[in-house]
């Protein structure tokens, strides 16, 4: 009796601990939910307004008042680092949303119909595929102009392909199984088969691709913000404060230092999701 | 009326198209392509009746299932539901009349979509057809789920969760859901173990009294559909080669093929044994029914030249019998 109390009382602390039954996906999963806490948060934590310039104060070392010191406009460099929690990370899960709602339906009509349209939308996915990512949005963004919209725009028109092609492939092997063609034989419509029967079976792998992927698109998107192609100047955002700091590498490494660690952090926990998710859920690369 | 006639099914698999592509003759074709699976079955159902289809694996029977649900589409041939063609329907009218013939597979748990509970299972043809409304839809699946023999707390559960015998009992409630006139059973008891075969096999017995059914029950297991059925067809390389009522099973002249499969039946005792056993038989393999002979001459032990040359055809026997076999014609003669 005493035995089974604590096996009951350590499985509800595995529960807490370890929601997704996978130790490196949950720890993922507590980063990210962290992380976005912290970004929701952030106006009531921040201790000074972002975009605050001070002039008098500008590149303090961390202190009490300023615990990541200032830049070189003498603004916080913590509120801006928390403030900007929400553009670096919103906008790439806002970008991955759109992608699984224009890849995923593509992909499975694709894969479930064949023939003419099956081959359109694979050349078009193909062609895609054959660009590297980075550059084609930075092309795109180019030809577009710099802006929020136009940065999610640019990773969305890059990253759908990938999606297509992933659960095409599946709903081609999906569609043969005994329980997709008894459904039919149950008078299921095509519609109702896709989407009761086909697309739950794909959601393992793409939450998995999904996951590894924001991680990538974070560093997409901050990599374009320090080309100068991302959010609005004042507004914060990490790789737009990371490219302001360059300037400032031997005097104030921690300009750089600090978003640079908040976008590794970010990053590493998509990919601790992804690949604890990819174990627990047992998908194959 | 028939409920269900097939007349003249044939159907081949492979690549036709490509064949067709190359300048071939006839005969070349022929000889190119890879036997079809089924070569020109007939036969009838009738309302109410139960038959039986026996044959070994890949003997065609799990194609000929198919043809009928309409899952498949025959090369050649023509299916009658009540004396109506239902070989080229498509669309909205083959969705509709999906509704008369359903189908319950061998393997139940795959056959079974993972990410629905029984009762959605179950529910799903209902709502496919637009049948009843929603309170109607549950009352109707509550009571099969009953009537399966399956317990209603089991409705919530997912197919992973419950054993291959209470996954068959959803695909047969799952089949029985619309009121279907015809069943077609594809081996739904060999992935069971024994005793569960039996308990399904006499669930399927209760269900067809109650329910007026018609079944097509294709099994390897004579034993499993003498007991059921009414009628029997034997089938070899993709032909029936015999049909006999089940009754007649063990007073008749049987074709070389049925008693082959009758003396593969296990009896403990020794001496109700058959005693015919398969020979490894030395003859031309190459003379198959591709060449125009019997499709079972190589492996029959009464082999004439005439089997090699002609293929038999079936011919009436006696009162219910039929069988395609020349050393038939000889004892009858007699």
């Amino acid at each position: 009796m005493r035995n089974f109390n604590i096996q009951r009382i350590r499985k509800m602390a595995g529960a807490i601990g370890n929601p997704l039954g996978n130790k490196i996906a949950s720890s993922g999963l507590y980063i990210l939910l962290m992380v976005i806490v912290v970004g929701i948060l952030a106006p009531m934590i921040a201790p000074h307004d972002p975009l605050a310039v001070n002039l008098t104060a500008k590149l303090l070392p961390p202190s009490l008042e300023y615990p990541l010191g200032t830049d070189q406009m003498g603004r916080c460099v913590f509120s801006r680092i928390i403030s900007g929690t929400m553009a670096s990370l919103v906008m790439p899960l806002t970008a991955m949303a759109l992608i699984l709602l224009i890849g995923m339906p593509l992909g499975v009509i694709a894969g479930y119909y064949g023939g003419v349209f099956d081959r359109i939308i694979m050349v078009v996915v193909n062609t895609m595929l054959s660009f590297p990512n980075l550059l084609l949005a930075i092309v795109l963004t180019g030809f577009l102009g710099p802006g929020t919209l136009h940065i999610l725009l640019a990773v969305v028109a890059v990253w759908w392909a990938k999606y297509t092609r992933i659960v095409r492939g599946m709903t081609l092997s999906l569609k043969e199984k005994p329980y997709v063609k008894a459904s039919r034989g149950c008078g299921s419509s095509d519609v109702w088969l896709m989407f009761r029967h086909i697309v739950p079976g794909t959601v393992p792998t793409v939450l998995v691709f999904s996951a590894l992927d924001v991680g990538r698109m974070i560093l997409a998107i901050s990599g374009l913000a320090f080309l100068g192609l991302g959010v609005a100047p004042p507004s914060p955002e990490w790789g737009a404060m990371l490219s302001d700091g360059r300037h400032y590498l031997q005097t104030a490494p921690r300009l750089l230092l600090s978003p640079g660690l908040a976008i590794l952090l970010v990053m590493a926990a998509c990919n601790l999701l992804g690949e604890g998710l990819r174990d627990a859920l047992d998908v194959k690369r | 009326m028939e409920l269900l006639q097939v007349n003249g099914l044939l159907k081949h698999y492979g690549t036709p198209t490509l064949t067709e592509s190359i300048n071939l003759s006839l005969k070349q074709k022929r000889r190119r392509s890879s036997p079809p699976a089924l070569d020109g079955v007939s036969f009838t159902i009738g309302k109410g009746e139960a038959f039986g289809l026996v044959g070994e694996s890949g003997s065609g029977k799990s194609t000929l299932a198919r043809l009928i649900c309409r899952m498949d589409t025959p090369t050649a041939g023509q299916l009658l539901w009540n004396g109506e063609d239902i070989t080229e329907l498509r669309g909205k009218r083959l969705k509709g009349f999906r509704q008369h013939i359903q189908m319950i597979f061998q393997d139940p748990v795959s056959s079974l979509s993972p990410y629905q509970t029984v009762e959605q299972a179950i529910r799903e043809p209902l709502r496919n057809f637009g049948l009843g409304s929603r309170s109607e839809r549950d009352i109707l699946v509550q009571e099969l789920i009953k009537d399966v023999g399956l317990d209603p707390k089991l409705a919530s559960r997912y197919p992973s969760e419950l054993s291959g015998g209470q996954n068959q009992r959803v695909n047969i409630a799952r089949a029985l859901v619309c009121k279907p006139s015809l069943v077609v059973c594809d081996e739904p008891l060999s992935s069971l173990d024994a005793p569960m075969q039996t308990q399904i096999l006499t669930l399927l017995a209760r269900l067809r009294d109650q329910r007026a059914l018609s079944y097509l029950f294709i099994s390897h297991d004579l034993l499993a559909v003498q007991s059921l059925c009414d009628r029997i067809a034997v089938m070899y390389r993709g032909a029936i080669v015999e049909i006999f009522d089940s009754s007649q099973m063990s007073v008749i002249h049987h074709h070389p093929y049925t008693k082959l499969l009758l003396s593969s039946i296990l009896i403990a005792n020794p001496l109700k044994r058959h005693q015919w056993k398969e020979t490894e038989t030395e003859k031309d393999d190459k003379a198959t029914s591709e060449e125009g002979g019997c499709s079972f001459y190589n492996r029959c032990p009464f082999g004439t030249p005439l089997c090699r040359e002609v293929k038999p055809q079936l011919k009436l026997r006696e009162r219910g019998h039929y069988a395609a076999c020349h050393e038939l014609d000889d004892t009858s003669d007699l």
